[in-house]
């Protein structure tokens, strides 16, 4: 090799040396560059804000969201609905409790894991908040904000579950030795969480839509003091609510349909846009926030990616009805109070929930559903009618004449419902907007009808209205032995819908419970509101001919999880009583 | 005194040798093959020298030797290495050997190259040429089912790639992929990119050491794939090559017509379709729209009513799927470089509508020696490929009945033709869809033969790989026809560096005790970003997804990663005399997935052979060509995903929120992901124990292999409580075995002038066994509990099916338990206790096969070619299911609404016997499916050939013609039902077969095919 080769190659292989050195630590460091991690959630107030949103959106999920409808199973197997067409093969969708409430149902699994996972981001943002250099005025909102969940947490759980693990801490590291707290003191911790976010919380005057307030705190803290077994400490919270100055109930027309004739200030309540203090509500306490086709609003025209799906699960198939003769009797899903949209008829009112005190089998409306707006034809529709002109019944009742995919009627309530009674029956129009579904939803190759993508519900869902606040104030004034004030209080609620006035001897908690039912079905999560008040087998026994006879005792509370005590590997979680 | 002497004989060594350089002796001649035809481009070397040349175009040499007592050895790949003395004669003039066994071929280890007889891994070369005839795009498809011990799977989409296994599932939630080296550099785009025809030679690394020297990424297996190149002194060769293929289903199913739908739905509601009480005779009143309650709209009576009798099936099909492919390259070098250039193009048109591929290739490969020291090359390519076009919704073209049609009296698409919630399948086809992806990448290298130290050698590989995806969609009828439009842009980038130093010499001067040291230094760096714009609701849908902005409702987001790899490796190959061989090696490997302190790993490697035929005792055998014992042992490592041991919160569109009415959407937070600070490699330690044969003038050649591989940190994603707030972590938990037996033998029955045989069979079988899971024993029973959620039980393997135990179909008049009727299965009550519960589930198999088998042949005479290979997997039991994705519970129709396949044996009063239930029998709320056998025997490829005379061409100015005819996929035996058995995918209609060992399958078919190709060479 020649002399001037050596140095090329020198020089060559000193280059290539440089290109060799680099600092492995460095090199080797992981950045997620798309997501979010603690160091950027936490040292921003906006991370610290996106945070406490996803409360909202959890909480939303878990009353409207949850997939194979499972929400709706607080609804499914209660005093006041059944599964319309037997639960076709679903367990969510309950019809016999035994088969369906089990520890390895995603029933049992879905309230726990979606409840502690509100649980551990409280506790986790709470022990962040802390210690980030937040201003600390605002982190006494946060912190208050947060505990407030996590009270709602506990609340669903030990309503549903009884005493769960009580966690207040966010443990950085898996744990595997959970044990269950009592009932009692989740209450205790409930208690703490409520009184410390109603005293942080600021009043609902001053909070965004949507979002939750002082009050709404107080009326879970007297919720929980009344299961504590302190009703006049009960009393004294739901007061606060009651009296805040900036609520009260609506009793006149209101909102975005004030002009359409025939309705009321009840059919109001639930028409789209109106449930929202901007629109002018002023007894909306706490408001589940849905939008169509907005990103975030749960809702799209497409149909495939939102859930709150009322219109599709309460709705019968009345666009289905074939006529007597097998012809189709309407012309397609309308947007109407005779069709009422895109329904297939899962969650069916109990005969009891629909019917009046004259009925058969007896109900809750009053005689001839005469002097209540609550079951005025604005917002309980009783029959439907053929709408198809070329059927030979156009214009005839469907009561009258039903169709031939019905069935006769006759028979037991279960062959009466698997014969086709799913088809009609009476339902509730807050379930739905009927003549006023969003554009996106019509057939663009028939604008009178519905696209098959409808079935959900087009308006703001309550958490919680004034009138229930009325109602558990009344239990807690029952619970302490003054039923003319626990009447006065129904009475309001009562006389808003024109209802006649209950006299005080009339008032005890079945009263209470089938006001309830007037006033708040489908808004309440039942089978809480059941387990909260110790009556759900009595009264499912009483009015459900579907699940009242598959109850057991060991359905007042549904089992924990089996997937959560096998991952419990450290310590044994107990499961509750029946269900080994 | 020792030492004194050596030296001083050291001294005189170099002053002979420095002597005898004055000396000159030309020797010259031609070497030829055994035919007689001059060889161009074998290498002639003077034994334990640098001093060589090659033969050039005439198959001439020329060489200058320092003493008559030097060694020539000629060698070229495919031939017998050649050893010649050179003695007095000036002429030597050599007839190669055609190499039948191949065994002076090289194989491409971990960076470098290595004899095949020096080997002392498992190490299984694909045998291109025999699939040189089948209508393969994609370059795996070559080794399926010939290499024991790799399991590649059947495609039934067009150009997309087949699932590599190879010695078994060695993991359990870890990376299941193979690592893909391609000239050198670690390979991460698909294969699918890759034109097979630029494939020289794929080399799969099987065993624990020759796969150590990848470390961390080694443990499923390493898939060497190397181009062509061009030959040193070799005149430009021009090739054309191309193809037609024809392709149809080998399985040829229908659905039901509009009788046999009607009959089928009386069938289906026998209690009202046939009369009491043995349900055979047809009940004269039954009326199939009052009864069925299928017919709720208007429009559909009238379409039911007026005899519609539309085939959903066969519109949702291409009529004659095919295969085009054109390959031209140039090959050729001078002295000093190679060169090698390609272009390709492949068309294929896939059974279902919209399933296109196209791909264009380009490949440039030039290598260069610059001068004495210098030597530098790189190997470009670019492969673009197009699929745009949007399949039909496979499921619902089937499930759509033939009572009505996709459009209305207008030709406009209805849709929701059925009136339930199913959307018509044709719109999606009705798509502007686009899908292109991009890949172009380089591996360039530069070469230093360190001055002054004879074998000192320092390597740079530099490889750059870019990747770009674009998916464009927009339909005019989604979002209830308001339209929907999107853009995906996506790119990666995957760079890497290796820097190697090596060190190639003789530890004596008789060359008897050969050390080869290698030194490697690399690092590997992936970039990725993707960005998607969608927006749906077009006052004008006239400008597609050209216009996203004029949408009403705009989403967009983005997202991207990086990845990091870094290793050192030290390496040491010992040879002596091709005798004793042994090869040592280690490893260090760090990847930015794992926790911190955790991100470095260390993998070492030894294995030895023993070259028996080359031992004195057996040298008088003169039938026994090779007979060599080898054992290696090696630590393997398997990688994690990204950020698998980060804390991360997930915001996506699904934790948005608005408060208020009006539209100001917001982004919420949630943690996903909790730190797990102890996340580490997973292991694979395992044992290889081998065989290699050759006899009677390696007419017969083979191998056996025998392995043991332990797997232990399991990567794992654990269940945690629901109180952690997330649902899984991914951790590190127990051990997994898995052992095998591997066998190929190669037969050369008839090797003549004009005849020539070879047949290849090869066999192999692996165990998976999982031997540890947790290692809690929580309910105290002494034996470590099963995690029976994941279906993973110590002592079986990961396949394993437990589940209860079919007994019959229970019929009319049997005394059926609560829960039950007439057409649904029948259990056995394991545990007696008058029940079917949980309880009741066993072992009935597993779906991993006994073993496969693959037999080659190849014959020969004169000009003609005649090739087959057959393919078997025996064993192995998977779903099949008829009535997976046959429909649940669709808006108001059921089984009764949804059309199915005409091959269903199921049962009904009137066939009793059926093998399967009744479609939506009530089973008492147990969760079972049907398992099946899905052994078979393949005809996989087929394909007689035609060479011109050489004589007749040359004429022609040409060098070679040939033609042939190839069948593929011609004939399967097998028990399966449905589909395919090798992609298990059955009677059903599911998209995916749920809890399948395999990823997502399709429940598509397998095409047979008929080819026709021409080759020309000039």
């Amino acid at each position: 090799m020649k002399k001037s080769n050596y140095i090329k190659f020198l020089v060559a292989f000193l280059s290539l040396s440089a290109l060799i050195s680099c600092n492995e630590e460095e090199f080797l460091e992981e950045i997620p560059v798309d997501l979010y991690t603690a160091e950027n959630v936490y040292s921003d107030p906006s991370g610290i804000e996106a945070v406490l949103a996803n409360f909202y959106v959890r909480e939303r999920y878990i009353y409207y969201v949850g997939a194979s409808d499972v929400s709706y199973s607080l609804l499914y197997a209660t005093d006041a609905f059944f599964s319309a067409r037997g639960g076709t093969g679903t367990n969510e969708k309950i019809a016999n409790l035994t088969s369906a409430i089990t520890p390895t149902t995603y029933i049992s699994q879905f309230f726990y894991e979606e409840n502690f996972k509100i649980v551990a981001a409280a506790n986790l943002l709470i022990q962040n908040v802390i210690e980030s250099d937040l201003e600390p005025d605002k982190k006494e909102l946060v912190i208050a904000e947060a505990k407030f969940f996590r009270g709602k947490a506990y609340r669903d759980m030990v309503y549903l579950y009884g005493g769960v693990p009580l966690i207040t801490e966010f443990s950085a590291e898996p744990v595997y030795d959970r044990v269950r707290a009592t009932r009692a003191e989740i209450l205790n911790q409930m208690e703490i969480d409520f009184r410390d976010a109603a005293d942080g919380m600021p009043s609902i005057n001053k909070v965004n839509d949507g979002r939750v307030s002082n009050i709404v705190a107080s009326f879970y803290l007297g919720e929980t003091l009344m299961s504590l077994g302190r009703p006049a400490d009960a009393v004294t919270e739901i007061s606060k609510v009651v009296n805040d100055p900036n609520v009260s109930l609506m009793t006149g027309r209101f909102g975005s349909r004030s002009s359409t004739g025939g309705k009321d200030v009840f059919w109001d309540l639930f028409q789209r846009n109106n449930q929202n203090r901007g629109s002018g509500n002023r007894e909306a306490l706490w408001v589940a926030q849905i939008e169509n086709d907005v990103p975030g609003g749960l809702l799209s025209s497409t149909g495939s990616s939102g859930r709150n799906l009322f219109e599709r699960n309460c709705n019968p198939a009345v666009w289905s009805i074939t006529d007597p003769d097998g012809k189709p009797g309407f012309i397609g899903r309308q947007s109407n109070d005779n069709v009422g949209g895109n329904g297939v008829g899962f969650l069916q009112p109990l005969p009891y929930t629909t019917n009046t005190v004259n009925d058969t089998g007896g109900g809750l409306w009053p005689a001839n559903y005469a002097g209540d707006l609550r079951c005025s034809n604005a917002n309980l529709i009783k029959d439907a009618i053929y709408d198809n002109p070329a059927s030979a019944y156009f214009g005839k009742k469907v009561s009258e004449f039903r169709g031939k995919n019905m069935g006769t009627g006759i028979g037991t309530p279960n062959q009466v419902a698997s014969s086709g009674d799913w088809r009609f029956y009476k339902w509730f129009v807050k379930s739905t907007t009927p003549g006023d579904h969003p554009i996106g939803l019509f057939d663009p190759n028939n604008p009178l009808l519905l696209s098959n993508n409808a079935g959900g519900t087009y308006h703001d869902m309550y958490y919680l209205r004034l009138p229930e606040a009325y109602l558990l104030r009344a239990e807690a004034y029952l619970a302490v032995g003054n039923t003319s004030l626990a009447a006065a209080d129904i009475n309001v609620v009562r006389s808003r819908a024109g209802a006649i006035d209950v006299a005080p001897g009339d008032v005890n908690i079945d009263y209470i419970l089938d006001e309830r039912t007037r006033e708040i079905n489908l808004d309440e999560q039942r089978a809480i509101t059941l387990r909260r008040v110790g009556k759900y087998g009595e009264r499912v026994i009483k009015y459900n001919w579907q699940a009242g006879p598959t109850y057991l005792p060991r359905h007042d509370l549904i089992p924990i999880p089996q997937s959560e005590i096998e991952a419990n590997t450290g310590a044994v979680l107990e499961q509750n009583p029946g269900y080994n | 005194m020792k030492n004194t002497l050596r030296i001083f004989f050291l001294l005189v060594l170099v002053f002979v040798s420095q002597q005898m350089l004055g000396q000159n002796l030309n020797i010259s001649g031609i070497v030829t093959d055994n035919q007689n035809i001059a060889l161009p481009g074998v290498n002639v070397i003077e034994k334990g020298t640098s001093n060589g040349v090659s033969t050039d175009f005439d198959g001439k040499y020329s060489i200058n030797v320092s003493n008559p007592s030097a060694v020539l050895v000629f060698s070229s790949i495919g031939f017998v290495t050649h050893e010649i003395r050179a003695g007095q004669s000036s002429t030597i003039n050599v007839s190669m050997e055609e190499d039948a066994a191949k065994l002076d071929d090289v194989v491409v280890i971990g960076y470098g190259t290595q004899k095949k007889k020096d080997l002392t891994g498992s190490i299984a070369s694909a045998d291109l040429e025999q699939f040189e005839d089948s209508p393969n795009t994609n370059i795996l498809q070559s080794l399926q089912g010939s290499l024991p011990g790799v399991t590649i799977g059947q495609t039934a989409t067009a150009g997309s790639d087949p699932t590599i296994l190879i010695r078994g599932k060695s993991t359990l939630g870890g990376n299941t992929g193979v690592l893909i080296v391609l000239d050198g550099a670690v390979y991460r785009g698909s294969f699918s990119d890759l034109n097979p025809s630029d494939i020289a030679s794929v080399d799969v690394l099987k065993d624990p050491s020759s796969k150590a020297i990848y470390g961390a990424q080694a443990s499923n297996g390493i898939i060497m794939v190397t181009s062509k190149k061009g030959k040193k002194n070799q005149k430009t060769e021009v090739n054309f090559a191309t193809y037609y293929s024809t392709q149809s289903p080998i399985q040829n199913r229908r659905t039901l017509n509009r009788a046999e739908f009607i009959e089928s739905s009386r069938l289906n509601q026998y209690t009202v379709g046939f009369l009491a009480p043995d349900y055979t005779t047809p009940n004269p009143d039954y009326d199939y729209l009052g009864d069925s309650g299928v017919a709720a709209t208007l429009e559909l009576q009238n379409s039911i009513n007026s005899g519609t009798d539309f085939n959903w099936f066969e519109a949702g099909q291409n009529g004659s799927p095919y295969i085009v492919d054109h390959q031209l390259s140039v090959r050729g070098g001078s002295e000093k470089t190679t060169y090698f250039l390609s272009a390709g193009y492949t068309d294929q048109l896939g059974w279902i509508i919209g399933d296109n591929f196209n791909r264009k290739s380009i490949r440039i490969n030039i290598d260069t020696q610059v001068n004495d020291w210098l030597k530098v090359g790189i190997n470009t390519f670019g492969s673009f490929s197009d699929r745009s076009g949007q399949s039909p919704n496979l499921q619902t073209f089937v499930l759509m009945s033939p009572l009505y049609t996709p459009t209305d009296a207008n030709g406009d698409f209805i849709l929701n033709p059925s009136a339930s919630s199913l959307t018509n399948p044709f719109l999606d086809v009705q798509s502007d869809d686009l899908n292109k992806q991009f890949n172009v990448g380089n591996q360039a290298y530069l070469s230093i033969d360190i001055p002054g130290i004879k074998g000192l050698n320092y390597r740079l590989n530099y490889n750059n790989n870019y990747r770009t995806f674009k998916g464009f969609n927009s339909n005019i009828y989604a979002n209830n026809s308001l339209g929907a439009a999107s853009k995906t842009n996506s790119s990666t980038f995957d760079t890497a560096m290796d820097h190697i130093l090596s060190y190639d010499t003789y530890l004596d001067n008789d060359n008897f005790h050969g050390l080869k040291t290698d030194i490697i230094y690399g690092w590997n760096k992936i970039e990725n970003e993707t960005t998607t714009a969608r927006a749906s609701t077009f006052t004008n849908q006239s400008l597609g997804y050209n216009n996203l902005g004029v949408g009403l409702i705009p989403v967009i987001s983005s997202g991207g990663y990086k990845e990091s790899f870094l290793s050192t490796t030290a390496r040491i190959i010992y040879n002596y005399d091709s005798k004793y061989l042994f090869t040592a090696s280690i490893r260090r490997d760090g990847h930015s997935a794992f926790a911190e302190g955790n991100k470095i790993g260390y993998f070492p490697a030894v294995s030895a052979g023993w070259v028996l035929s080359r031992e004195a005792f057996l040298a008088e055998y003169s039938k026994i060509d090779l007979l060599k014992l080898r054992a290696s042992y090696g630590l393997n490592g398997n990688t994690s995903p990204r950020y698998s041991a980060q804390n991360t919160y997930a915001s996506n569109p699904s934790n948005q929120y608005v408060f208020g009415d009006n539209p100001n959407t917001v982004n919420s937070f949630v943690l996903n992901r909790l730190i797990s600070p102890g996340l580490t490699w997973e292991k694979t330690e395992g044992y290889n124990f081998g065989l290699d044969f050759g006899f009677f003038s390696n007419r017969i050649t083979g191998s056996a292999d025998y392995y043991l591989s332990t797997t232990r940190d399991l990567l794992f994603d654990r269940t945690l409580s629901a109180t952690s707030g997330v649902n899984s972590i991914r951790v590190n938990i127990g051990e997994l075995q898995n052992t095998g037996f591997e066998f190929n033998v190669n037969f050369n029955p008839v090797r003549t002038e004009d005849w020539n045989w070879d047949i290849g069979v090869n066999f192999s079988t692996n165990d998976n066994k999982i031997l540890s899971l947790t290692g809690d024993d929580i309910d105290e029973d002494g034996v470590e509990d099963d995690l029976i959620q994941n279906n993973y039980f110590i002592g079986k393997s990961i396949g394993t099916v437990f589940t209860y135990v079919e007994d019959g179909i229970y019929q009319l008049g049997d005394d059926i338990p609560s829960g039950f009727e007439p057409g649904s299965y029948r259990f056995k009550d394991l545990d007696e206790n008058g029940m079917i519960n949980e309880e009741d589930r066993t072992f009935i198999g597993q779906r991993e096969a006994d073993y496969q088998l693959g037999i080659s042949n190849n014959l020969t005479y004169k000009n003609f070619s005649l090739k087959f290979f057959i393919s078997s997997i025996q064993g192995g039991i998977s779903e099949n299911d008829p009535w997976v994705g046959a429909g649940g519970f669709y808006g108001l129709t059921t089984y009764v609404g949804n059309n199915r396949f005409s091959d269903i044996d199921y049962w009904s009063p009137s066939n009793p016997n059926a093998e399967f239930n009744r479609a939506n029998s009530s089973a008492g709320g147990v969760d079972y499916t049907p398992f099946k056998d899905r052994s078979f025997v393949r005809l996989q490829d087929i394909s007689l050939g035609y060479t011109l005379d050489k004589d007749l061409v040359q004429k022609a100015g040409l060098t070679k013609v040939r033609f042939y005819l190839s069948g593929k996929n011609l004939a399967t035996w097998t028990n399966w039902k449905g589909w395919d058995p090798e992609t298990v995918s059955g009677l059903g209609i599911a998209p995916k077969i749920p809890g399948s060992q395999n990823d997502a399958f399709l429940a598509l078919p397998v095409m047979k095919s008929y080819n026709l190709g021409l080759e020309i060479a000039f």
